[in-house]
């Protein structure tokens, strides 16, 4: 009954906080229950020393009767729990190296893995900061040729009237502007959103509003919404800028809203979206976009209704897909929906990346459970004699070993506690470079609950496993022999000699899992370093230039600053070539489109063939290093108004053009993308464009493998208002000329400011920045690792020594030499690392498959890796040894002869 | 069964304290001497198991307690039934019923 239950808990506190009193009531009581009893002896006639004698032997004695009572009590075994603490805390104490070791060694181990646990509680775990965020959807189109293309907006238009599933459907995508209003000129990041964005994130403004669906249309006017941290860097969090107009690109746009910080709160601050413009003016400004096959990089965002399921949403999309495709067979033929939560869509492929590590720090943590293990059980067995006495005078195994799981979870308790404190300031250093590694809400690192439960749980298994088996062998009922032994154990120094030994090998094999597993990342690294882009990156310096179109509204101005600028910069003293191109290599963008070839038979619709455009001016074939192999590259000649030419690479006319000469066959032949017919003059090498390994290209859905490239002059695709400079130098660091770059454009135009500079060789390597990260902590962990086994393997080895030293007199005084007992020390050791790194080998071999997709190049079973890996544990495993075998070699057989 | 003779089985002794205080409250050496004569002379109850059943039932809320006076003016516990208590003893009381006439009727079959 609840009472009851109730009823006896208070009852134990009661007693438990006022023992002074429940004790003297209960002696009271028994006592009276004596007395009474004697007394009615006495009255029979008997003595009173008689009376009293019988009546402890009939009924008990006071104190018997009072532990028996107070032992009853639930509360008494909380008591025990207590004592055993305080007594687990004195012992530890008493002994300060062993106890000092074994709780950094924990701490180590559970503040790593808290840590890594952190960084997927932010990233993989933590619900996005939106209301109901499970029911938020991302959408995009997929068609026979992409698995992920953007949205084209006609088709947004359609989903969001026709469907059934979603209570709201909005789109959004990146852009840029630039900010001139009070204060220097600054490129900022933002997003154009419909009206209907703010309502499927469920966010309200902070100040003023967010869009009307009336803004959605063409004749709406330039509002914008500003983030929180722009409000206040920029405008001093004035209230009053509600209703007043900013310039911004050039334009005047009204201030309509504030949002709340941290909204959206998904990106990295420093990369998060600082404005909101509405769609209805991009629209009146692009009527491109209300074109069906125009993909320009709109995201859907849906939330769905409550009770409807993704797949349930997904059937529903892919209906009206169908109907579309049959209304508009041109453009929509095939086309259908890719839908992910929008958690997923964040995420991305980083949750694999993030839970190897979480397993890999997982194996660090093991090792550093056995090297406890094994202090746990050599402290045990020098207490086993006084186990020993203990078990001869009743102790129960029950009762021992939970003397020795308290003390146990006290050194688990400290390593956690040290743990979380290391977690903490490692996650601070972390925090720092998340950001660049490129993980999302990787700057929102903290303790919150889930890993502090973390940590607690790690801490219960870690003790669970490195108390458990010690415990349960030191409290075995042996004492027969220990109490006869003269203090060295012999039989039960066999089972834990073994158990020794087992954990040491097993640290060996996790070790070896680990270095396997770095090795193959350092060698991917190394080779994709060495990877030709099909361009020379070195001596380049790039930087981007995005004019606003309000300031140049002309093409004829645009063509005409962008031409000044790049003569300009080329006066540049050391400046060898210079010339623009959007999208650059390795700029993270890619801007495909369909094209036909001219005098070809039309394919059907939904299955032409696309290729990657880049937009070109000045030299920039020589500028960016490329490789010019038939016909010419652009010059002057070709601008505004004369024929359309363009020029494409090696694997677009290999693709296309049969022969002998498919390179010379392309010349001369004509395309159509973008509504414009284009020459073919010339055949460049194949530039790397996304990233060092093709397949991550793929991977990320935005190209076929080997998608090919065609260069136009961007006088010739309008595409003229956004470009990346680029600047070759003879020899000297590029970063050299960048102030005199900048100030050359100042001398075009003082407002116009430029963004993203950087060498080209920093571009490419801040590709590899997520792989780099990966390698980092996963070389960080094999080196733990190492060093913890390493530790572990010199720990047992010197124990044995110690163990053996009566045994090793014997050997030298019958004549073995120091070379023999080096060997007889050392063959020890390196048996043991034989053991784990073969064990370690075959499980590396096991798991290479899983990893197989972070390698590049390099095969999971990587023979170089696979030999190298175990000759260094044995390196360090031998030299671990050395320092025990070197001490076994003086041990003097007189005094080792002579006994304990 | 009891592990030496005269002794009782732990849930039994609940139930024969329960109605030892039925009858008339009583202290803890009062409980032990009636059972004693009640069964004339077969339980001698000792004082630990004693007490630890009358805590055991305390906890439970089947007796409660009262610091009184005795006879010979000393102090002592004085247990009392509850409402609580008296429907467990008829309850336990109606189960050994049961369960002794059916080991009875073991024994007898022949």
């Amino acid at each position: 009954m609840a009472t009851s239950f109730v009823r006896n808990i208070a009852a134990g506190l009661r007693s438990l906080l006022q023992r002074d009193r429940a004790g003297r009531e209960l002696e009271e009581e028994l006592r009276g229950f004596m007395e009474m009893a004697t007394e009615e002896s006495v009255r029979k006639g008997i003595s009173q020393k008689e009376a009293s004698r019988q009546v402890r032997l009939e009924r008990g004695s006071v104190d018997a009767a009072r532990e028996l009572v107070r032992s009853s009590g639930w509360e008494s075994r909380l008591e025990a729990i207590w004592r055993d603490l305080r007594y687990s805390l004195r012992a530890l104490r008493r002994a300060p190296g062993f106890t000092a070791i074994a709780v950094l060694t924990l701490a180590l181990g559970i503040g790593a893995t808290t840590a890594v646990f952190g960084i997927v509680d932010a990233v993989l775990l933590r619900p996005l900061p939106f209301p109901h965020p499970e029911q938020l959807i991302a959408v995009r189109e997929q068609n026979a040729r992409f698995t992920d293309l953007s949205v084209a907006y006609p088709n947004y238009l359609d989903w969001a009237a026709q469907n059934k599933s979603f209570a709201a459907l909005s789109v959004y995508h990146g852009a840029g502007g630039l900010l001139t209003h009070a204060g220097t000129p600054v490129d900022l990041y933002g997003q154009i959103a419909s009206a209907s964005y703010f309502d499927v994130l469920g966010v309200k403004p902070e100040l003023g509003r967010t869009f009307l669906p009336a803004e959605d249309d063409r004749g709406a006017s330039d509002v914008i919404v500003l983030s929180d941290s722009l409000w206040r860097e920029r405008f001093g969090a004035s209230p009053q800028l509600l209703g007043r107009t900013i310039e911004f690109s050039a334009r005047p746009y009204t201030v309509v809203g504030v949002m709340p910080p941290g909204f959206p709160g998904i990106l990295p601050a420093k990369d998060a979206p600082k404005f909101w413009v509405p769609i209805g003016p991009e629209l009146a400004r692009d009527p491109d976009l209300l074109h069906r096959d125009r993909h320009s990089g709109f995201n859907g965002l849906g939330r769905l209704r409550p009770g409807v399921t993704l797949e349930m949403a997904r059937a529903d999309l892919n209906r009206i897909a169908r109907s579309l495709a049959r209304a508009y067979p041109k453009t929509n033929t095939g086309a259908g929906v890719a839908m992910q939560t929008y958690m997923q869509r964040i995420v991305g492929d980083t949750s694999t990346t993030l839970w190897i590590l979480l397993a890999a720090v997982g194996l660090v943590l093991l090792i550093a459970c056995a090297n406890v293990a094994n202090l746990v059980l050599t402290r045990a067995n020098g207490q086993q004699r006084m186990l020993a006495i203990r078990t001869a005078l009743g102790a129960t195994r029950a009762q021992l070993l939970g003397e020795r799981m308290i003390e146990c979870f006290c050194l688990g308790c400290g390593g956690a506690g040290l743990g979380l404190g290391l977690a903490w300031a490692a996650m601070r250093l972390v925090a720092d470079a998340m950001p660049d590694a490129g993980l999302t809400r990787g700057d929102q690192l903290a303790l919150d609950w889930r890993v502090l439960a973390f940590a607690a749980g790690a801490a219960l298994v870690t003790t669970l496993l490195f108390g458990l088996g010690p415990a349960w062998h030191a409290s075995a009922k042996r004492f027969g022999d220990v109490l006869k032994q003269s203090g060295r154990d012999a039989a039960s120094g066999h089972a834990a000699g073994r158990l020794r030994a087992a954990l040491v090998a097993t640290e060996m094999a996790l070790a070896v899992i680990l270095l396997v597993g770095a090795g193959l990342l350092i060698r991917s690294m190394l080779r994709l370093e060495q990877v030709d882009p099909g361009f020379d990156s070195h001596h380049l310096l790039t930087f981007e230039i995005d004019l606003p179109t309000a300031k140049y509204p002309q093409p004829e101005q645009r063509q005409a600053y962008m031409r000044q600028a790049l003569d300009r910069l080329g006066t540049i003293p050391g400046v060898t070539a210079v010339g623009g191109i959007y999208p650059l290599p390795f700029g993270g963008n890619d801007w495909e489109a369909p094209f036909t070839i001219v005098g070809r038979p039309a394919p059907r619709p939904g299955s032409e063939p696309s290729t990657n455009f880049a937009n070109v001016q000045g030299d920039f074939i020589r500028a960016l290093g490329m490789h010019l192999l038939r016909g010419r590259g652009f010059d002057a000649s070709d601008r505004a108004g004369s024929t359309p030419v363009a020029i494409v690479d090696e694997s677009f006319a290999r693709q296309y053009w049969a022969g002998p000469d498919p390179l010379a066959a392309a010349l001369g032949q004509q395309i159509m993308a973008h509504r414009i017919t284009w020459t073919i003059v010339g055949v460049v090498r194949r530039v790397m464009d996304f990233d060092l390994d093709p397949a991550a290209a793929v991977a990320a859905g935005t190209s076929e493998a080997a998608m090919p490239e065609t260069f136009v002059p961007m006088s010739q695709s309008g595409a003229d208002g956004y470009s990346v400079i680029t600047l070759r130098m003879a020899q000297a660091d590029p970063l050299a000329i960048a102030s005199a770059a900048r100030t050359q454009i100042d001398t075009g135009d003082p407002d116009q400011p430029i963004d993203d500079l950087q060498t080209m060789d920093q571009r490419i390597a801040g590709s590899l920045d997520g792989r780099r990260m990966m390698l980092n902590l996963m070389a960080g962990f094999a080196a733990l690792a190492l060093i913890l086994a390493a530790i572990g393997i010199y720990g047992v080895i010197s124990y044995s020594v110690t163990q053996r030293t009566h045994e090793i007199g014997v050997r030298m005084a019958l004549g073995a030499r120091s070379q023999s007992v080096l060997g007889l020390v050392l063959g020890q050791g390196m048996r043991l690392a034989a053991v784990g790194a073969f064990a370690g080998l075959l499980a590396a071999m096991a798991l290479g498959r899983l990893a197989a997709a972070f390698l590049y190049s390099v095969k999971s079973t990587d023979p170089v890796t696979l030999a190298a890996v175990p000759l260094l544990l044995f390196g360090v495993a031998g030299l671990a040894c050395y320092l025990p075998a070197r001490r076994a070699t003086r041990v003097d057989p007189l005094i080792a002869l002579r006994g304990d | 069964m009891a592990e030496k003779p005269g002794e009782v089985v732990q849930g039994t002794l609940d139930m024969l304290v329960l109605k030892t205080v039925a009858l008339q409250p009583t202290h803890g050496y009062g409980i032990a001497v009636r059972i004693e004569q009640m069964s004339q002379g077969v339980f001698r109850v000792n004082a630990g198991s004693l007490f630890v059943a009358i805590q055991r039932l305390q906890r439970a809320g089947l007796i409660r307690s009262e610091w009184k006076d005795t006879e010979n003016s000393r102090r002592a516990k004085y247990y009392i039934l509850t409402e609580l208590g008296r429907k467990r003893l008829k309850s336990d009381q109606r189960q050994w019923g049961r369960q002794a006439a059916a080991i009875a009727r073991i024994l007898e079959a022949s």
